[in-house]
């Protein structure tokens, strides 16, 4: 008798220039809550978009109940018993609670009409089941807390009686608890007969609830394991486990006295008393998972976001930032990890991206001066080796290394002294990748500040002097260079190991 | 947390909470509007309490939400449809030509129905498979069918129409209510009825909330965009052919216009250009609301192009309001 209510065998999964998923095995067992744990990137989400039919594989078998099966679209899924609650909220905020639980199959009476009375009804129980008495099933979707849609989510997902729910980090927004009613509403399930596959950053929820644990990493299987017989420290080993380094500089350059200091910095419930250090002629990485501040805490010293609280001094003396206009001024520099959106006019050329940049270096009596524009275009191109027939070409010509240099070339071009950067390689192959960070360490060697944020394990370590964690809004952590290790700040990022 | 328990956290009752509840829903207000000038007009305007004068507001709305009624639906799910005016004005003329070259009645009305029905499906095709913006695919066939209803009856006025085909709308009635006003009538409710029970139709909802997610919750987007167009076209062409039945004539001005007046009667009812939003009701209401105000600038003999400026004043004064319920909600 077949004791897996699904298999996946040899699933593998190319984009453009990625290969998301190679040979990915994976094998539920009926009844169970199985765990799915990789780093940021590792294709844990792609899976699951295959197997609710978002994506197609480019090979490999699906099989459910021992038969194998084509997942054709999600509503396909949904037919088959597979049920998935995405990461990102995927709620219709201007409709009811009801609504939002039963979507596409809503009750239905005689007639074929949406029966309103019924649905109101049925919503009612499964709210009180799991104790949300407090929630209105008759209340618009956009006056709930982002927790509680969150909840909602997960309930349409119980109500549609699926065989087998996905869960993809569904408690990145829910408070304790409602951490905690999830934990419950999962185990009801499952002993309703429910198999689940759980993705979580939060190894101590795999610990509290689940009975398998699948460790996947760039894309392929790595090992699967019983709960019960292992530990944390055995599944950071398996998530890590690379032996790529990178040389990117760390360490090459003389560090000098203090140049930036945050200190206690509250941003809603985002930043939580961070406090950190810059000095010049440093390159410091920012660790953390994908919403453990660090985007916000660059976002809050650039300006974009104002802090709660906190104090920001530059060279000692304390600044007030409330806006980028007031950041640029003060001499820093944000490199948004959306380059595409936040950073790039791309339907522009080179030459006009860096005057965009610079318009109050570049005119004069009131006049664009277009020449100089250009002739500073021209000489970051040669400096950066960006790769373009001349800089009167569009930026959504170029390669996205290019881009990057492009983006970099703006913000030089005005000599800040700190260099705020987050993702600077996202997307970009290895060899751009390693000029980028030749650029940035030759920056440094300049006397600049950089910090760098980054979800690619080896890239922060290959490039960075120092290392701050972050875990949840705080700074869990920080190793100079000669205790950097991946294996520590991964404790550190998952909240392991707290100082 | 629910609406009620909201308000409560805030401390408001008594008639501050009523207002500012009264506030939060667009119906309310617009119907308070409504009954305010009603009982006004009723008041200062001895005419106005006629049968006479309410066949005059109710013939005055019914082709506008006969054409309003689906396009209410449309654009809840965030996708709007400007050439109305022209596709009422061209399938009213082909409709015109035929009844001329001596068609049979009904073959001619259906010539016009199925022109319509084309215009929307065209729509349809231009949004969902070339994905041009709604707006600019039905600005571009607002145009497009302004041109071609125009060329093919010369720039002049259709005339001349059999008389049983401008009995229908001049002489047809039932228990004494005019057909036009009846045919309004019935749209609306079928139209109300299918947006708030028929799962195909209440759809539009999710799909102008989160277009992606009722994708990913299996919603086929595509189909319904189509569906939707091709009816807004059909009951374009029906208002069209009911007007040149009601005025025996087809003058080649047909429809001008009226895009913008319906839109911004759905607008001052409570549909959403962000999609999600609005109600049957709501757009009758609004639609309702620019008859009466047209109807006592006739009576009090006022220059009717205050119309204008009031409806307009009223859509940004009602959207305004809406936006400040929104930021209070986030």
């Amino acid at each position: 008798m077949e004791d897996y209510v699904l298999r996946l065998e040899d699933i593998t999964k190319e984009f453009p220039g990625v290969k998301a998923l190679d040979r990915m095995q994976f094998q539920l067992r009926r009844g169970s809550i199985h765990a799915l744990i990789g780093e940021n990137g590792a294709g844990k989400s792609t899976l699951m978009k295959v197997l609710s039919g978002v994506y197609t594989p480019d090979a490999g078998k699906i099989i459910l109940d021992g038969e194998e099966i084509k997942v054709q679209n999600p509503l396909d899924a949904e037919k088959k018993g597979i049920s998935i609650v995405y990461q990102e909220l995927s709620v219709f905020h201007t409709t009811t609670v009801s609504e939002n639980i039963f979507t596409t199959n809503p009750p239905r009476n005689k007639m074929g009409m949406i029966d309103y009375k019924t649905m109101n009804l049925e919503v009612r129980k499964i709210l009180d089941s799991y104790g949300f008495t407090d929630v209105d099933e008759k209340a618009k979707m956009r006056s709930l807390s982002v927790g509680r849609q969150q909840i909602v989510e997960i309930l349409r997902a119980v109500q549609r009686k699926a065989k087998i729910l996905i869960l993809d980090e569904p408690t990145s927004a829910l408070t304790e608890y409602e951490t905690e009613v999830l934990m419950k509403i999962m185990r009801t399930l499952n002993q309703e007969g429910v198999s689940i596959i759980y993705i979580s950053h939060r190894l101590e929820e795999i610990f509290e609830i689940c009975d398998t644990v699948t460790i996947m990493r760039d894309g392929c299987y790595i090992k699967t394991l019983d709960v019960e017989k292992t530990c944390k420290e055995e599944l950071v080993k398996y998530m890590v486990g690379r032996d790529v380094v990178y040389q990117y500089g760390a360490g090459t350059s003389e560090i000098k006295g203090e140049l930036l200091r945050v200190e206690n910095l509250c941003y809603k419930k985002e930043l939580k008393n961070v406090s950190l250090v810059l000095h010049r002629g440093e390159v410091l990485g920012l660790a953390g998972l994908e919403g453990a501040g660090r985007t916000e805490l660059l976002e809050c010293i650039f300006g974009v976001k104002r802090p709660e609280s906190g104090h920001i001094y530059i060279d000692g003396k304390e600044v007030h930032i409330k806006s980028p206009v007031a950041a640029r001024a003060h001499g820093i520099a944000y490199l948004t990890k959306d380059r595409k959106n936040k950073g790039l006019y791309l339907r522009m050329s080179i030459s006009n991206n860096i005057l965009a940049n610079n318009v109050d270096r570049f005119t004069k009596k009131g006049f664009m001066q277009f020449a100089a524009a250009r002739k500073d275009a021209e000489e970051y191109r040669e400096k950066f080796e960006i790769k373009t027939p001349d800089v009167d070409k569009k930026v959504s010509q170029l390669s996205g290394g290019n881009q990057q240099k492009v983006l970099l070339s703006m913000w030089i071009s005005r000599v800040p002294q700190i260099l705020l950067i987050d993702e600077p390689t996202r997307g970009i192959d290895v060899g751009t990748k390693e000029s980028i960070h030749h650029l940035i360490r030759s920056f440094a060697k300049e006397g600049m500040g950089v910090i760098i944020v980054s979800s690619d394990m080896p890239e922060l370590i290959g490039a960075s002097d120092r290392i701050v964690a972050m875990y949840e809004g705080r700074v869990s952590g920080e190793l100079k260079l000669e205790d950097i290790n991946e294996e520590r700040i991964m404790a550190q990022t998952s909240g392991l190991e707290i100082e | 947390m629910s609406n009620l328990a909201n308000e409560d956290v805030r401390g408001q009752h008594g008639i501050k909470g009523i207002i500012k509840k009264i506030f939060q829903v667009r119906e309310i207000v617009i119907f308070l509007l409504v009954a305010v000038l009603i009982i006004f007009m009723a008041m200062s305007n001895a005419q106005f309490l006629t049968i006479a004068n309410a066949r005059i507001i109710g013939n005055y709305m019914a082709t506008d939400m006969i054409m309003g009624a689906f396009l209410t639906i449309s654009l809840i799910a965030g996708n709007t449809d400007f050439s109305i005016g022209s596709n009422m004005g061209c399938s009213a003329f082909v409709c015109g030509l035929m009844l001329n070259h001596e068609f049979s009645i009904p073959v001619a009305i259906l010539g016009g129905l199925v022109t319509g029905c084309l215009i929307g499906l065209l729509n349809g095709f231009v949004v969902n498979n070339l994905k041009v913006l709604p707006m600019i695919a039905t600005m571009g066939t607002w145009m497009a069918f302004k041109g071609a209803g125009l060329m093919i009856i010369n720039s002049s006025t259709l005339s001349n129409f059999p008389i049983e085909f401008k009995a229908i709308v001049q002489d047809g009635d039932i228990f004494g209510i005019p057909i036009l006003i009846v045919v309004m009538v019935i749209v609306t409710l079928i139209a109300s009825f299918l947006l708030k029970y028929v799962s195909f139709f209440h759809q539009a909802y999710f799909i102008g909330s989160n277009r992606e997610s009722a994708e990913l919750s299996g919603i086929n987007v595509k189909k319904f965009v189509y569906i939707l167009y091709i009816l807004i076209g059909l009951f374009s062409a029906v208002a069209g052919v009911l007007s040149i039945s009601r005025y025996g004539s087809a003058p080649s001005s047909l429809g001008q216009g009226v895009e913008f007046r319906v839109i911004s009667a759905l607008l001052i009812g409570g549909v959403s250009l962000n999609g999600g939003e609005g109600s049957i009701t709501g757009t009758f209401l609004g639609i309702l609301l620019m008859a009466l105000i047209s109807n006592a600038l006739t009576l009090f003999a006022i220059d009717t192009n205050l119309q204008n400026v009031l409806i307009g004043s009223i859509m940004i004064i009602s959207v305004a309001i809406d936006e400040a319920n929104r930021r209070r909600q986030n």
